[in-house]
């Protein structure tokens, strides 16, 4: 049982997306996924839309909301709840990763990009939560461009997670018909990358959510 | 079928086939929350490190970020020799 903020103060980064496959893929091992759309946009809302009522479901939420949210749907047996943030909003970023155990921060592996995440891993900072970079739409395939944008994130003191969501035609497609890229190719590289990040996120969660059952015990 | 619908603040949207949501409460345009009645708005732009900065600050002492900012106004009004006005 856990949750997951995905946040980044800029747009485009793939927040969305990220959000309702990794969603998908919780509901795909057997867990029981809410996503929680605090975008005004409504991106994830309109998606879910498409979908018809097929899982994972998705609800919207104003920001001071978003705690009583994750504690209410904890209680009514939501295993991995996923928050997805707008860009350019501090208020929702801060509530959802307050109540985040793990925040992942989609960014596209380009100088401009990887500028402009300053921000967003000073908040993850601040508020003292484990925060990771996911690479997002960038080449499948380009190992020293990703060592070397992985030296300059974790010169701002953040992890970069080994995973990565690379550009793939299959996350838009999957999207603009409504559905995750697990039901959309469910033998693609896109289908495969987003089980490697869920497996991964799931074992970190683990170790992040029994360290403060740990701690609770002492 | 739906399990947290009940968390939703606005309707659940559907698809074009399916049975309309309810309809929302009508407001009348003009109706002003009960917050904003007799006030008025005070912005600026500021950098991104500002409004984080503000944001939290006013996470940690508990107060939204208006009565936060009221505070720093009504901080500058005494600096500059000015009764403070309060809220």
């Amino acid at each position: 049982m856990h949750t997951i903020a995905i946040v980044s103060q800029k747009g485009g980064a793939g927040k969305t997306t990220l959000a309702i496959n990794l969603a998908a893929a919780a509901e795909q091992s057997g867990f029981t996924a809410l996503v929680i759309d605090t975008d005004p946009q409504a991106t994830a809302s309109q998606w879910s839309a498409w979908r018809k009522g097929l899982p994972p479901e998705v609800i919207d939420s104003a920001p001071p909301r978003i705690a009583a949210k994750v504690e209410a749907a904890r209680a009514q047996g939501a295993r991995t709840i996923i928050i997805d943030t707008p860009p350019h909003a501090d208020t929702a970023a801060t509530r959802a990763v307050e109540v985040a155990d793990l925040v992942l921060i989609p960014c596209r592996p380009s100088a401009f990009d990887l500028a402009a995440i300053k921000t967003t891993v000073q908040l993850v900072k601040l508020l003292g939560k484990e925060g990771w970079v996911v690479f997002t739409a960038g080449p499948s395939f380009a190992p020293r461009m990703y060592e070397e944008a992985a030296a300059l994130i974790k010169s701002f003191g953040i992890n970069v997670c080994p995973h990565i969501l690379s550009d793939r035609a299959a996350y838009r497609h999957a999207s603009a018909a409504g559905k995750t890229v697990l039901e959309f190719e469910p033998m693609g590289r896109a289908a495969w990358e987003i089980a490697q990040l869920h497996t991964w996120t799931c074992a970190h969660a683990l170790t992040i959510t029994g360290a403060h059952v740990g701690s609770a015990a002492r | 079928m739906s399990r947290f619908a009940n968390l939703a603040d606005k309707p659940v949207m559907r698809g074009p086939d399916q049975e309309a949501p309810a309809r929302p409460v009508e407001r009348p345009a003009a109706e002003l929350p009960p917050s904003r009645v007799g006030r008025k708005i005070i912005s600026g732009y500021f950098s991104p490190e500002m409004s984080l900065a503000m944001h939290l600050c006013a996470r940690r002492a508990g107060v939204s970020l208006q009565a936060l900012m009221a505070e720093a106004f009504n901080d500058v009004l005494r600096k500059y020799g000015e009764s403070p006005v309060g809220e």
